[in-house]
């Protein structure tokens, strides 16, 4: 693109009152700027962003018949939308407008220095004007946004933001790895800090009253699909319209048929450990997950199965088909919600656990305290099936730990206090010691846990667990302390709990590459800004919420996915995304279809469809640029910042 | 009848290059006489007539440079035939180290010689640096290649003879080659001897093909025979640096496993046969004046 | 005017827009001074300089070039910033090689709250620069 035949650009050097006017001679650069090649007009006005400045600029365009603009004043980044808004108003295209920083690149860091900082902004000026002279005219364009979203996560904070969104009148695609709603928040019993069960989600808005899980009625809102045993198998496309395939597991029980009556697990011979109850106890090859289950379907465990087919012979609705085949769905979306949650960290060979029975997790300690669990809420020794009477929590394993991961999984405090209370409430007697580093109880109502421990005899010792070793013969385990203050010491206990950390799940690798999210340092989801945009993603579109950004309470995943639904209603109630074309576009004669620009695209952005030829889908370019660079055959160009652009800028730096 | 000539400065290749017309030389000899042609005719002296002279080579003697001014002087149009006269070819990759060592290590100090001298009798001196013809007087067509492909040099005689205005193909090597593209570019560098997949992009697979940023019209001989390109037929028509296009382009596969970087070595791949005239021995140059 | 002593090096920093540019703005806007030198030119990423820009400004007698972009992780647009790293010590290289010092050359990474990161590299580079004395392209 060479230069228009009629360039006539026009020159305003803002004094800024005596920000600039102090340092840099203005009328010397304005004088300077007159007389550069193309440039009709150039004046030195006080604040050239005023009103009256604003209107100097209108005035002198149609005066002046301008068609290019420099304005030579502070840092773009504050008014480049004000003057791209002025020369718009005087009827320019808002990218022919140029900017020279005299301000923050030229007289405040040079205070001192009034001659060489003019010399300086001479020098910045003629860089705008020779690249003004090579601006082109850039319009938008309007994409429209479909009203239906994808929640990837079937857990608390999937649930929330599928209600919130149909709430909102969008259709919700809801896709879930287990055969079941509920995460792991059906596994925790009573939760904190309402003490209620863990399942129990947001009420309607019409109705205050806390409703189960079970009766919130999602699976028959109409504008809500649920798909369990489901995973997300592709997503192309961009934000407004995203393409997803979903990959669905044989469950080989029809969802429609099956009425739970139960006859087929009674049936069933064979008896597998229950992952659900941390194997604690057992479970069939066909099953219910767990008493409140949604959708309230048994499942077949086609790993274990034997095909003997008793179930399928006396299920009373025939609703058993064992050659069940996978099947893939495919839907259109607007937008994506991740909410994937967290898995707990396996301490394995940490304070004997794997090795000693009587060192146990946590969650293994909340199911046996769930008295729909698989103990009926008694707390047993797993060597004896005896009655702890010494009970030893030890924080932090896994968190805050150099060998293992540095951050803190927020909760785990929380989680050790609720059942020291608990423990203490249904068992007087019983002796709890917290072995911990600090006590991090800084939610809402939850420092009254902490009280409650202390004042029910809960001890809390503060320091380093340094040995766990295990009298094979009792089942008992000494620890060996190191307290903060005070000499090291032996403590021996029959029961140990481990307070694991909470970490981003096995397959969130996979997910982000599927998806073409990135991953923060410890490998949960990266979000777009950790401040000023917490559930937004590098990519238009896709918004995270809960565990799977980082370990948080049910509380916070609940804020989050209200949050999140409102973040992703914003897209889809507008109904269209509207973006400038300063984006990357490929001279179709020049393209010899390498795909390298494929390849380099950090936004999947550029597209090689078979024509051979490379397409920009400028709804989700974002103009880096990294393209150009790697088209090896310049078939790639960035508008606003095309080679020749940026070389006359540095061609305009070094001119005399 | 026109009048042909053909001087070379070169290894004569290029000459081979219009030999391997074969019959298809006979419709051009109707129109045009062949006057003075280097190894292949015995004309000693260039007539001064001439409608088109052909020169192969670069400059890198004086007497090269000499040669090609009076074949600018003596014709209507000059060609300059083969990568070597277009862009300085794999001899310009002398260009990266001084002239006086060079000459002093081919003559004196290879492996296998005794008691060399570098010629100094009767043989014109050489440049300081290996430039293409048109350093030297003004070329009004290239035909690129090592060796040019015989029916570019014949399109390109017949155009001249005809007064139609005649292209070569502007595109690269890629739209010629039958391998696919399945997928991204590996991150490990293949030399030669582990041996390709069939059918797949062989860039893709890791080795150093060129076919990007190399011209096309050569049919992909090479890298549809399991061969990486070489670049041998210089930069596609738009592009700006053939070497530098294709260092950007590699910037995943290079960067990460290519720990030693030497611009010998580099060049040797990139600027192969584009040294001369690439923006790295515009700025040597610049450099190298003060 | 009396010529200085000392030559006053013209040295061309191509600033991504999201980070770089952002730590010279706070730099000029908490008034921390830095040499005249330097001259700004704005890139969306780093990962969009080419090296042919480079060596325009070289041919163009630049003293120095420096690339400036977001740290390691950093980058606005993923992972640009990692690309122009690479291609500024490709180009260090060859600069080397051709007779002008790879050293006129010099990739920097920051964050756009590092003002206090940009300046020094700004006095670092500048000194360096004068210590090398003018590009070998000025008469």
């Amino acid at each position: 693109m060479s230069e228009p035949e009629d360039v006539r650009i026009g020159v305003f050097v803002c004094h800024c009152g005596l920000n600039i006017a102090k340092t840099v001679d203005v009328k010397a650069v304005a004088d300077f700027a007159s007389r550069l090649p193309n440039v009709v007009y150039a004046i030195d006005n006080e604040f050239t962003c005023s009103e009256y400045g604003q209107n100097q600029i209108k005035t002198a365009i149609r005066d002046h018949q301008l068609n290019r603009v420099v304005v030579a004043s502070c840092s773009p980044k504050l008014h480049e939308l004000t003057f791209r808004r002025t020369i718009e108003q005087a009827g320019l295209n808002p990218f022919l407008l140029e900017m020279a920083n005299i301000r923050e690149h030229c007289s405040w860091p040079h205070l001192h220095e009034p001659q060489k900082a003019t010399e300086k902004a001479k020098s910045l000026v003629s860089a705008a004007v020779e690249r003004a002279a090579r601006l082109e005219e850039i319009g938008t364009v309007k994409t429209p946004v479909k009203k239906s979203a994808l929640v990837i996560g079937g857990g608390m904070a999937g649930i929330q933001s599928a209600l919130s969104l149909a709430d909102y009148g969008f259709t919700v695609y809801l896709v879930e790895k287990q055969p079941t709603l509920g995460g792991k928040a059906a596994q925790l019993g009573r939760v904190f800090p309402t003490e209620d069960c863990g399942l129990c989600v947001a009420p309607q808005r019409q109705d205050m009253h806390r409703r189960c899980m079970y009766k919130t009625r999602i699976l028959t809102r109409p504008n809500i699909k649920v798909f369990t045993l489901s995973k997300i198998k592709s997503l192309d496309g961009y934000v407004g319209n995203f393409k997803a395939t979903i990959l669905k597991e044989p469950r080989c029980i029809s969802e429609e048929l099956c009425v739970g009556c139960g006859e087929c697990e009674t049936v069933c011979p064979v008896q597998v450990p229950n992952e659900f109850n941390y194997n604690l106890d057992k479970r069939k090859a066909v099953y219910l997950p767990f008493p409140q289950a949604l959708p309230h379907t048994y499942v077949v465990d086609r790993k274990n199965c034997t095909r003997c087919r008793k179930c399928v012979e006396i299920c009373p609705t025939k609703a058993i088909d064992l050659d069940q085949a996978p099947s893939e769905f495919a839907v259109e979306v607007g937008a994506v919600v991740v909410a994937t949650g967290t898995d707990e960290f396996e301490p394995i060979g940490m304070y004997g656990y794997g090795k000693s029975p009587n060192v146990i997790t946590q969650s293994h300690l909340a199911r046996m305290m769930d008295p729909g669990g698989p103990t009926a809420g008694d707390v047993i020794r797993p060597s004896d099936d005896k009655r702890p009477k010494r009970i030893a929590m030890i924080q932090c394993v896994g968190s805050r730990d150099p060998s293992t991961h540095l951050y803190c999984s927020k909760i785990c405090c929380m989680i050790s206090l609720k059942h020291a209370r608990s423990l203490k409430a249904k068992y007087p007697d019983v002796d709890i010691s917290v072995f911990y580093k600090d006590i991090r109880a800084s939610g809402k109502n939850y420092d009254v846990y902490y009280e409650d421990c202390q004042e029910a005899g809960v001890k809390f010792l503060r320091g380093e667990v340094e040995k766990l070793s295990e009298d094979s013969g009792t089942g008992n385990l000494s620890l060996h302390f190191k307290p903060l203050s005070g000499s090291p010491h032996t403590a021996e206990f029959d029961l140990v709990v481990l307070t694991n950390a909470l970490i981003p799940r096995k397959d969130t690798e996979e997910l982000a590459r599927t998806l073409n999210l990135s991953l923060s340092p410890d490998n949960f989801f990266a979000e777009s800004h950790p401040k000023l945009a917490p559930l937004d993603t590098k990519l238009d579109g896709i918004y995270l919420c809960g565990g799977c950004v980082g370990p948080k309470d049910i509380p916070e995943s609940i804020t989050q996915a209200m949050a999140v639904a409102s973040r992703a209603a914003t897209l889809l109630a507008v109904g269209e995304v509207e973006i400038d074309l300063a984006k990357a576009v490929v001279d179709e004669n020049r393209c010899i279809g390498c795909g390298n620009c494929e390849t380099a695209c950090p936004y999947h952005a550029i597209e090689l469809p078979q024509t051979g030829i490379a397409h920009v889908i400028e709804v989700a370019c974002k103009g880096c640029g990294v393209c150009v660079v790697e088209c090896p055959t310049m078939a790639m160009e960035l508008r606003h910042y095309k080679n020749e652009q940026v070389l006359a800028q540095i061609d305009g730096i070094l001119a005399g | 009848m026109k009048k042909l000539a053909t001087v070379g400065c070169c290894c004569a290749g290029c000459h081979v290059a219009i030999l391997d017309l074969h019959e298809r030389i006979l419709p051009l000899l109707k129109d045009v006489e062949l006057s003075h042609s280097y190894i292949i005719s015995d004309v000693k002296a260039i007539p001064s007539d001439l409608d088109i002279v052909v020169v192969e080579g670069g400059i890198r003697t004086e007497h090269d440079a000499a040669l090609a001014k009076e074949a600018r002087e003596k014709a209507k149009y000059v060609v300059a035939l083969g990568s070597c006269a277009c862009f300085g070819g794999l001899p310009s990759l002398a260009n990266l180290y001084d002239t006086k060592e060079m000459m002093n290590y081919v003559y004196t100090m290879t492996p296998g010689t005794s008691a060399g001298e570098i010629p100094h009798v009767e043989i014109p001196r050489v440049t300081q640096k290996l430039e293409p013809i048109s350093s030297c007087v003004k070329v009004d067509y290239e035909v690129p290649g090592c060796p040019p492909e015989p029916d570019d040099i014949a399109l390109i005689i017949g155009g001249i003879l005809s007064g139609e205005r005649v292209e070569l193909p502007k595109k690269s090597v890629c739209d010629e080659c039958e391998r696919k593209r399945l997928e991204k570019p590996p991150a490990k560098v293949r030399r030669l001897f582990e041996e390709p997949e069939d059918k797949r992009c062989l860039l893709e697979q890791g080795y150093f093909c060129m076919g990007p940023a190399t011209r096309g019209g050569c049919k992909a001989r090479c890298p549809n025979s399991a061969v990486p390109c070489d670049g041998c037929r210089g930069p596609s028509a738009v592009s700006w640096d053939q070497g530098l296009a294709m260092l950007d382009a590699l910037s995943t596969i290079t960067y990460e496993n290519v720990k030693d970087y030497s611009l010998a070595t580099h060049t040797g791949t990139f600027h192969r046969y584009t040294y001369a005239s690439s923006l790295l021995a515009k700025l040597q140059g610049l450099v190298e004046k003060r | 005017m009396e010529r200085q002593e000392q030559f006053e090096p013209v040295i061309v920093a191509f600033c991504c827009w999201w980070c770089a540019y952002g730590a010279a703005d706070l730099a000029g806007t908490s008034k921390l001074e830095y040499p005249t030198n330097i001259r700004i030119v704005r890139v969306p990423c780093s990962g969009r300089v080419e090296p042919q820009f480079i060596l325009r400004a070289f041919k163009g007698k630049a003293d120095g070039v420096i690339v400036a972009g977001c740290l390691e992780g950093g980058c606005h647009y993923v992972d640009g910033n990692l690309k122009a790293k690479r291609r500024v010590e490709s180009l260090k290289k060859a600069l080397n090689a051709i007779g002008l010092s790879g050293d006129r050359l010099e990739f920097y990474l920051m964050s756009s709250a590092m003002s206090d990161k940009f300046v020094e590299a700004m006095n670092e580079f500048t000194e360096r620069i004068k210590r090398l004395g003018p590009s070998p392209l000025r008469v």
